[in-house]
């Protein structure tokens, strides 16, 4: 153990080199410390440190299953990966982890409240109690500024309501307009309890909508006026912003609610496409131009205000969540579920809209709790805009962020999380990782020639030129995508790895939960890119899986498919012969049939390929006869699409083993009889049979099938009478699948309609 | 002569409405005249116009015809009125039966046969054994003599009294509702190119059904869909599918129907729609039986094997045996019956082996029976019930013995796969020879049919129900239905001569 600890306080720093040259954090602390109005900066950011060492210790521990799987430390990997491994040994670091992270976690709160407003799971009030008076007071002074202020503008409105007519812009109004009608009528039944005794009812309620109006049309003129011209209107939005605070109890809750929609609309018009960088000291002090003046005042103030609108918003839920009543008791408990959830879709919509913008990490950490939230329909918000903001992602930073939360998350709770989380993660766009260092390294330096090359080829005149060019393209390169490209893969290989990381951890420790069939799919999915050295383990740990016979058919079809996945891949120097696999598949494929879960075909289709026709070489004809067979057989008892799918599968195989042509002859190779029940491909004699079934298929209900089984039955020619058209044969088996799907009873091909009225069957 | 056909007609006319010269205030004087119209109306009428064989020639030809008009369509239209105002089923009948001898008469006048039509509808679809049969008779020779004009109208009217009456069913209404679907069948094969608009829209309304079912999910939807009338139309097109099998016109409706009823089974598949499924499953039977298409149903009856659990002893006992025949749904009661499962076992059994008897020949038969040989075999293993292992082991045994018949003689065989003539001569020979299967079917059919007329006859005894009366009635029924169709079949052919005549005739103009 000594060495080993020796060994991580060495590394240790290295690691926090680490973090600090990563530009991103870097910048995100400086802005975040200069929206901070507090002065103790400099004691924050030590703890800020602190915290983030503590979650990426966290994120170390946990990978600790990985590191069981390893026989051998070995030496030449990546940095960092080296490290995080290496760092796993160290049981004693645990408790340590564990009080430090507890320690974190409590004083998270007050360290995020400002910058981030970041709320750990299990925040505990008692030391949060203390920062949050502080924060309190914010808002109470603010609510006492924006009620004087809206006694001044009261009178005045006319002018305000007259001004932003004349330049009103036929956009903005729309979009209000829009979310007014629905919110109004959700909330005229909430409100209606909180009425004032001493009217009756008629008249409250027209007092009512006359309030409303008059709060809708400030509202407009408002919003319309930000952004008709927001330089000059920035502070409009502060106004805007305040009328959060409404205290009317009779119309709080709309007015609230239409607020924190047009602000949302705003906010996501006026944003800039960068993320403003808060200013140096020198900056500040240097003079500059007057329209810069205003830009830094204007961006100043965008980010303030964005700033104090994410509070708001979090403040909502969080109240929603404590079930607290508070905020001058202008609002009802009740009414407080419907707050909220306008404000996590507030949230939800920021999320996806605005990932470039200051304050995206904030918004994760608020959105990702909320996707295990017991509201189903909270959660299923915030589950669609996760996936949403994962597809749309382009520069990978916002799903590095997202999946660095998750895991926390999974982590935090015990693997007790809704499988729908899980399921957000198969939306990454994860092309590419990097999977060895030196191969790319070396490879953009070769297209520049040496200097040797370049004095024995060319001429003086040559070189200088030749020179100057090289110079010219290195700058573009770097300008252009190169870098940002760079930047995106390593950005994707540290996603990837926590997510690999979420799924070994969950099929080390908690096998039995829930997450299961998600952790499978989402290795069969991103299987191509897992590092070889757990192909070993992983592969023992998924043979396994499915010996155990606990598994669905569909988790031990994402079993086999993801060792096929990984096989296939840089696996092929494994020297692995996945014959359980092979034999397994073939026992299984029976249990597919038209009653059961019709959706199981495409995997199978897919391992199919994977194991049939892109590992020609490996597979005996033998073995290709057995799975012929067996797939004609199965596409007699299974819903038409799926039997399209199997059968473009068997002339796939055909193809690919022409030898197979033998089960279109009916005469007896060598000895032994077939034996169907068997099952084992490889001996159960399939030479000696033939595929009789195509005549029962030839006479199936459904065209497509009959075609198809017309076409195997001539030897899937090519070419010919019995070819199939160009557009059939190009289809793969799992498009053909899809194309013929029967799920919503659509019909395709198109059943021709009588002839003297045209009506045609519905058809996709 | 005429005068008293006139009073006769005045009388008739004035039973029903009572404003006419003679009133007639006497029963007995009414029946009398009844009687006598029906007796011998047409006879007078036939003289009186001077008609030699009045089944060919319509009356309208006759000379006399314009002179006699409208008294004759007095008549007639007395003839429908008190139709549609009688209850007692044997007056009905008789009277019906008149209108039959009439129907040359009401082919001259339209108006008059539109009404007889609604009214032959009601009683076909509503009314009692014989009166049905009648009915169905006089309707099928109107239509078959004016098919242009009222084979559309009047397959659209039965089609919908078909839909409302069969809302219900039970032991009681159940051959009603075959009867009818089988005669509607027959109209439906006049004429294949109306009927394939009618089942095109049918059809397709099913569809609709079901997808707003499937997409919408909700429990109304899905009761649109799992409801009796959805089942008897699907059988119905099932059975006029069969019915008029070799159409080029008809068949490609069977994919759409076939897809129907899968989609169908599928889409609510728990246990207590059970019953449902096995419906659909006969009706598929029955469409592939029919028609020589594949359809798979075999895995729908296995996976009720596997999934329902045979071992665990029935929570409740109950004397009463569960009729599949007339229950769509099961009460969660039901499910824990050992009624229940004695009748599941017992359903499977019938349709497995029913299913395999119309694919007995094919010569894919044993690659058909290989996921049933293994899940027979695993229940095998599974189940402690004797009872139920007795039946399932037989029914693997016969299976099995048909699967080595037809691998022996297809190895034996000479020609290759791709040889498409050669194997459908094959399995016409082996169909000729009949298969291990075939044989045992035939048997089994037999004895299955004694034990149903036994169980009925021992639930007479017991409980001297109306259902022994409706058995004979069914068997009678089925007689007439035979009779008729020999009729049927002949003057089809008539009208096809006639229709070759006539386009014939066209083409050479």
């Amino acid at each position: 153990m000594g060495p080993a600890s020796k060994r991580n306080k060495k590394k240790k720093p290295s690691f926090r080199k680490l973090l600090k040259t990563s530009n991103l954090k870097l910048e995100n602390k400086l802005k975040n410390r200069q929206f901070k109005q507090q002065s103790s900066a400099k004691k924050q950011r030590k703890e800020q440190r602190k915290l983030r060492q503590a979650i990426t210790d966290v994120s170390h521990k946990t990978l600790k299953p990985l590191e069981r799987y390893k026989k051998k430390p070995e030496g030449e990997e990546e940095e960092d990966e080296e490290e995080f491994l290496e760092s796993l040994p160290v049981d004693m670091m645990d408790d340590d982890d564990l009080e430090q992270i507890r320690a974190m976690a409590k004083k998270a709160s007050f360290l995020t409240r400002d910058i981030s407003s970041c709320t750990p799971v299990h925040a505990k009030k008692r030391k949060s109690e203390q920062p949050v008076k502080k924060y309190e007071k914010m808002p109470r002074k603010m609510q006492q500024e924006e009620e004087k202020e809206l006694i001044h503008l009261l009178p005045i409105k006319d002018k305000s309501g007259l001004i932003p007519q004349s330049m009103e812009k036929p956009v903005v109004p729309e979009a209000e307009e829009e979310e007014e009608p629905v919110d109004q009528d959700e909330l005229n039944q909430e409100e209606e309890p909180e009425i004032v005794p001493l009217l009756t009812p008629q008249e409250q309620l027209e007092l009512r909508a006359q309030k409303l109006t008059e709060k809708k049309l400030h509202m407009a003129s408002l919003s319309s006026a930000v952004l008709a011209d927001p330089h000059v209107n920035i502070k409009k939005l502060k106004e805007l912003r305040a009328m959060l605070m409404e205290t009317d109890p009779c119309v709080a809750v709309t007015v609230r609610k239409l607020v924190m929609v047009s602000l949302l609309e705003v906010f996501k018009d006026i944003v800039p496409s960068y993320r403003i960088r808060p200013l140096t000291e020198e900056e500040k002090a240097a003079k500059v131009k007057k329209e810069t003046l205003q830009l830094r005042e204007f961006e100043e103030g965008l980010v303030s205000q964005y700033k104090f609108y994410l509070e708001d918003l979090e403040q909502t839920v969080k109240d929603w969540k404590q079930k607290k009543q508070k905020r001058s008791q202008a609002v009802s408990l009740q009414s407080y579920k419907g707050l909220a959830e306008v404000a996590i879709r507030c949230i939800c919509d920021l999320l996806v809209a605005l990932p470039h913008f200051n304050f995206h990490n904030n918004i994760v950490v608020m959105v990702v709790p909320l996707m295990r939230d017991s509201v189903k329909k909270v959660s299923e918000m915030c589950c669609g805009a996760v996936s949403k903001l994962l597809k749309q992602d382009k520069l990978g930073q916002a799903s590095l962020a997202v999946v660095k939360v998750i895991s926390g998350m999974v982590k935090g709770r015990n693997y007790n999380v809704k499988p729908e989380v899980l399921n957000c993660l198969l939306c990454l766009r994860i092309k590419e990782v990097e999977m060895r260092k030196d191969t790319e390294d070396t490879a953009p330096k070769k297209k520049f020639m040496s200097f040797k090359e370049k004095r024995t080829n060319l001429s003086r005149m040559q070189r200088k030129w030749k020179k100057a060019e090289e110079k010219l393209q290195k700058e573009l390169l770097e300008a252009e995508a190169s870098e940002s490209k760079d930047k995106k893969i390593k950005l994707h290989t540290e996603t990837l790895n926590i997510v690999f990381l979420i799924y070994f951890r969950i099929l080390k420790k908690a096998q039995k939960s829930i997450l299961l069939p998600s952790v499978l799919e989402g290795l069969a999915r991103f299987a191509h890119l897992i590092n070889l050295e757990f192909f070993d383990d992983l592969l023992s740990v998924l043979y396994g899986l499915i010996t155990s016979g606990d598994l669905t058919y569909r988790e031990s079809l994402h079993c086999i498919l993801t060792s096929f996945h990984i096989l296939s891949g840089q696996g092929d120097v494994l020297n692995i012969d996945p014959l359980k696999f092979y034999n397994h598949l073939y026992k299984t494929l029976l249990t597919l049939h038209a009653g059961g879960r019709n959706e199981d075909t495409a995997i199978v289709l897919q391992c199919l390929d994977v194991m049939l026709t892109k590992r020609r070489k490996q597979v005996t004809l033998q073995r290709a006869q057995g799975f012929l067979k067996r797939l004609s057989t199965l596409s007699l008892h299974l819903l038409p699409d799926s039997s399209v799918g199997i059968l473009a599968a068997n002339r796939a195989l055909m193809h690919t083993f022409p030898k197979c042509d033998i089960l279109l002859d009916n005469e007896m190779q060598g000895s032994g009889v077939y034996l169907p029940e068997l099952d084992v491909p490889e001996y159960c004699n399939p030479q000696n049979t033939a595929l009789w079934e195509l005549h029962l298929l030839k006479r199936h209900y459904h065209p497509m099938v009959r075609k198809f089984a017309a076409h195997l039955m001539k030897g899937a020619p090519s070419e010919g009478s019995g070819a199939l058209s160009m557009e059939l044969s190009r289809r793969t088996p799992v498009q053909l699948f899809e194309d013929y799907s029967v799920k919503d009873m659509s019909f395709n091909p198109p059943v021709a309609g009588p002839p003297s009225k045209k009506k045609v069957f519905p058809s996709n | 002569k005429v005068w008293a056909f006139k009073a006769a007609v005045a009388t008739t006319k004035g039973d029903s409405e009572e404003l006419c010269r003679y009133t007639i205030s006497d029963s007995a004087v009414f029946n009398s005249l009844v009687l006598f119209c029906i007796k011998d109306m047409h006879a007078a009428l036939s003289k009186m116009l001077k008609l030699k064989a009045p089944e060919l020639i319509l009356p309208s030809s006759s000379p006399r015809w314009q002179k006699n008009q409208i008294d004759i369509k007095m008549y007639v239209a007395g003839v429908v009125q008190l139709l549609s105002s009688l209850t007692q089923a044997t007056v009905i009948a008789a009277v019906l039966r008149h209108a039959n001898q009439m129907v040359p008469y009401y082919l001259c006048l339209p108006k008059q046969c539109r009404h007889l039509l609604k009214s032959l509808i009601k009683h076909w679809s509503t009314g009692e054994e014989t009166v049905r049969v009648l009915a169905f008779l006089a309707l099928n020779k109107i239509c078959r003599h004016k098919q242009e004009i009222y084979l559309n109208s009047v397959l659209k009217q039965m089609y919908i009294a078909y839909v409302k009456n069969c809302k219900f069913t039970s032991p009681n209404t159940l051959p009603m509702i075959n009867f009818m679907q089988r005669t509607l069948a027959e109209m439906y094969s006049l004429d294949t190119q109306v009927s394939y608009q009618h089942a095109f829209i049918y059809i397709r309304q099913l569809a609709i059904h079901l997808r707003n079912a499937i997409n919408l999910k909700k429990k109304e939807t899905y009761q649109s869909v799992y409801n009796w009338q959805y089942v008897h139309c699907l059988y119905l097109w099932c059975r006029v599918l069969s019915t008029i099998y070799p159409s080029e016109v008809l068949e490609p409706l069977l994919y759409p129907l076939c897809q129907v009823i899968i989609g169908c089974i599928k889409l609510v598949p728990i246990s207590r729609y059970y019953p449902l499924r096995l419906h659909c499953v006969r009706a598929i039977t029955l469409l592939s039986a029919n028609t020589k298409t594949y359809v798979p149903a075999l895995p729908f009856l296995l996976e009720i094997l596997q999934r329902e659990d045979f071992n665990k002893k029935p929570g409740r006992m109950s004397i009463k045996p569960i009729n599949f025949a007339v229950i769509l749904k099961l009460s969660k009661t039901n499910l824990q019956e050992k009624a229940y499962k004695d009748g599941l076992v017992e359903q499977l059994y019938d349709l497995i082996l029913e299913y395999f008897h119309t694919q007995a020949c094919s010569i894919g038969f044993p690659e058909l029976a290989l996921p049933t040989i293994v899940q027979l075999k695993a229940f095998l293993k599974e189940c402690k019930v004797a009872n139920y292992c007795k039946q399932m082991r037989q029914l693997l045994e016969k299976i099995q013995e048909n699967c080595s018949y037809i691998t022996g003689r297809r190895q034996k065989a000479a020609f290759g796969v791709a040889d498409v003539t050669a194997v459908a001569a094959w399995e016409k020979q082996v169909a000729v020879e009949g298969t291990p299967l075939t044989k045992y079917y035939s048997q089994w059919k037999k004895l299955r049919e004694k034990e149903i007329q036994l169980e009925i006859s021992g639930k007479e005894r017991m409980e001297d129900l109306n259902l022994p009366e409706i058995k004979r009635k069914k068997a009678e029924e089925k007689k007439a239905n035979k009779k008729e169709f020999k009729g049927l079949f002949e003057s089809d052919s008539d009208d096809d001569d006639d229709d070759l005549f006539k386009s014939k005739g066209k083409a050479s103009c």
